[in-house]
């Protein structure tokens, strides 16, 4: 195997692991504030395909579309929060994962009922066009999608340390009753923060959009279960751990699906998740607090 | 003078429930036979319901086809009623609705797409006594087991190795080019696992030095590391199998990272003849050469005129799974036909004894007879190159309807 294809395999591997890295943080944000362990996530990437597709049948190009996806995701996520989730809230934490699960059912349902369900792409003209960098060949859509991805995930990085609202979102997650002694509105800042983090999820989606093929289940079949991993991984509620997470994640896997084979892809990345869990069962990020 | 007695409410009663009585027995219609009950187990959802949904489409065209013809004649103008069984990808859920439809009194079960899932339901159904009529799963075990509810309308997998590696060299030699280096890309399921197994006997025998035998699953994520082990190996040619979702991500990203082989890409069965998959590709299908057991310019009566109302009802071509599937429910109605029975035991004797060289299902083959195993007898395999978005049959020569471009050019070199 040459070096040359070894390189193309990583760089590939890391602008998916751009995309894993939004998907992972808009789960683990939702994690770290509320304790929900959100299983209808993919579901939001799912529509950030679908809404980025119907905006294309209008006429609106993936990225131009791309701002209106993420606001009709956050009202939507926020509308399910407040009329499913937060009434479970105080609840045992299973029934706030059956109520996500029933969320992700209708999700699916809803998109076979409106789009069918067939594969579906969403097209644009320059979709292959790429950038050649020595050996290594990257589309402008791939790039495109990884250095929004990874900028906005910043810009949200940015924002949870150095804003009034991000530091109000640390206090509801980590003391909770003492953030309302304090005045802070924790339910207003949960709703915010759910549909925040599927925004993350649905502007994931929307950047995929123009590169890969879509159809009613891709959220659940392929996106949930490497977002829980790199949430994991990363450390459960961390969100720069499971932006490093998702790299790290994403790269390892393609350069492992060149060397064990496509159908063994996983293998690396979930055996180093197994030995880091070992070595550290609270994640990357998690210290040695109980 | 006789005085009439006056009514009371018990003589009216009478009189009214007996004039009802006689007025709706004058009215009551001829009774119409009992619907035929016939299951469908098909991927209606996931990701394989791009070739489910068109099975299904082709499957409701079918039986409003039949029921529109006066249904089944011997059975004194039965209508057939379908009942659908739906899975995503796994054989266990599969098996759960084959199960139902055969509580719900099924006379026979069509379907399904995947090979795995046909030879596990084909011995559910054995086990009940009701016949299978599988028109798209490929593998050759599904009639090798001595199974006799099972029929099978499409060539085997092995014949698909065979027939590509023939096309091949038919290409080459008008070409004036020699093929000797391949690579298989498949799916790694039970249908895959089949396939890489005859494409790996088969080729040598035919020539060919097998360079890798590359593996993805049902449900890619990403197929560049598929494309980048078959860039390192640099074949002649591709031969591949798999499912509509991921041959159009893998078609995707071959283009993405400026891959193809030296001389073309060879797709066989129905997911690589999809033509929602077509559709969706664009002018990334162009010169994809693809075989599967029919194709729309088929030189066969009816094909045309069929092609064109599948096309007006489900806005693309009878690609794919539609035809076999769409043929498959004629060929089963005319078991039913000829049993003159909904026995599934005098249905499958009859299927077994079939022998038709006329009707609807000639729009695929010159004659439906299935041999002892439950194999049809006479089906073939054609091969076609996307030319304008259409599929145009360029092997055997006797239909072929278009010249071939072979060695298939680099995406850079294009027109």
């Amino acid at each position: 195997m040459s070096t040359d294809i070894l390189l193309q395999a990583a760089a590939l591997g890391l602008m998916q692991g751009g995309l894993y890295a939004i998907m992972a943080a808009g789960l683990t944000v939702i994690y770290g504030v509320m304790k929900v362990v959100n299983f209808a996530h993919g579901e939001f990437i799912t529509l950030g395909l679908y809404l980025t597709l119907a905006s294309s049948t209008l006429g609106l190009g993936p990225y131009a579309a791309a701002p209106f996806v993420v606001a009709v995701v956050f009202v939507l996520a926020a509308g399910f929060f407040r009329l499913a989730i937060l009434p479970a809230l105080d609840h045992p934490q299973i029934n706030q994962m059956l109520i996500t699960i029933g969320i992700s059912f209708m999700i699916i349902g809803a998109v076979q009922i409106i789009w069918g369900a067939n594969n579906r792409v969403v097209p644009l003209s320059w979709a292959r066009d790429a950038a050649e960098f020595g050996p290594v060949r990257i589309t402008y859509a791939r790039g495109l999608a990884f250095l929004t991805a990874l900028g906005v995930a910043g810009f949200f990085w940015w924002g949870l340390n150095h804003t009034r609202f991000g530091i109000a979102v640390r206090a509801a997650s980590q003391a909770p009753a003492s953030a309302r002694i304090c005045g802070i509105d924790v339910r207003r800042v949960q709703l915010i923060t759910f549909g925040a983090g599927a925004s993350l999820a649905a502007l994931a989606g929307a950047l995929m959009a123009p590169i890969f093929p879509m159809n009613p289940t891709i959220g659940v079949d392929l996106f949930l279960l490497p977002s829980f991993v790199i949430v994991v991984l990363g450390t459960m509620g961390n969100f720069a751990g499971a932006l490093i997470g998702g790299l790290l994640i994403g790269t390892v896997e393609g350069v492992g699906g060149l060397l064990l084979g496509s159908s063994l892809r996983q293998l690396i990345s979930l055996s180093i998740f197994v030995v880091i869990l070992l070595v550290m069962p609270r994640g990357l990020f998690g210290g040695r607090t109980k | 003078m006789t005085k009439l007695p006056s009514p009371n409410r018990r003589t009216v009663l009478a009189g009214l429930a007996a004039g009802v009585g006689s007025a709706t027995l004058a009215r009551r219609p001829r009774a119409q036979p009992a619907a035929v009950k016939l299951g469908f187990v098909l991927p209606l959802t996931g990701p394989f319901a791009e070739a489910g949904q068109l099975q299904k489409e082709a499957c409701d065209m079918a039986v409003e086809d039949i029921n529109a013809a006066g249904g089944i004649q011997s059975l004194g103008g039965a209508p057939i009623e379908p009942v659908y069984g739906s899975y995503q990808t796994e054989v266990a859920e599969a098996n759960t609705e084959t199960e139902r439809l055969l509580s719900e009194g099924v006379v026979g079960l069509i379907g399904p797409y995947s090979s795995g899932v046909a030879i596990a339901g084909t011995v559910i159904a054995e086990r009940a006594q009701v016949p299978y009529l599988v028109p798209n799963a490929l593998s050759d075990e599904i009639t090798s087991r001595g199974l006799k509810f099972t029929f099978k309308t499409v060539p085997h997998v092995s014949q698909f190795a065979i027939d590509a590696a023939d096309v091949v060299a038919m290409l080459d030699a008008k070409a004036g080019v020699s093929s000797s280096t391949c690579c298989v890309i498949r799916v790694d399921d039970f249908f895959g696992n089949v396939v890489g197994t005859q494409f790996e006997r088969v080729l040598p025998e035919k020539g060919f030095t097998v360079l890798d035998d590359v593996a993805h699953p049902q449900s890619p994520t990403t197929l560049e590391d598929v494309i980048l082990r078959v860039k390192a190996a640099d074949p002649d040619v591709v031969f591949a199998a798999g499912e509509p979702a991921a041959i159009t991500l893998l078609f995707q990203q071959l283009k993405e990272l400026d891959y193809w082989p030296k001389h073309g890409w060879v797709g066989v069965g129905g997911g690589y003849s999809n033509s929602v998959t077509h559709k969706n590709l664009g002018e990334i299908a162009e010169e994809l050469v693809c075989i599967n057991d029919w194709f729309p310019g088929i030189n066969r009566p009816g094909a045309a005129e069929l092609n064109a109302r599948f096309r007006e009802r489900a806005g693309v071509d009878m690609l794919g799974n539609a035809n076999t599937t769409y043929a498959g429910v004629w060929i089963f109605a005319a078991g039913i036909e000829q049993a003159a029975s909904t026995d599934p035991t005098a249905i499958r004797d009859a299927l077994a004894s079939l022998d038709l060289t006329e009707g609807p299902a000639m729009f695929m083959y010159e004659r439906v007879a299935f041999d002892p195993s439950g194999m049809m007898q006479n089906s073939t395999n054609v091969a076609a190159q996307i030319k304008g978005g259409t599929a145009s049959v360029i092997w055997p020569e006797g239909m072929s309807s278009a010249e071939a471009l072979w060695p298939v050019p680099g995406w850079a070199n294009r027109g």
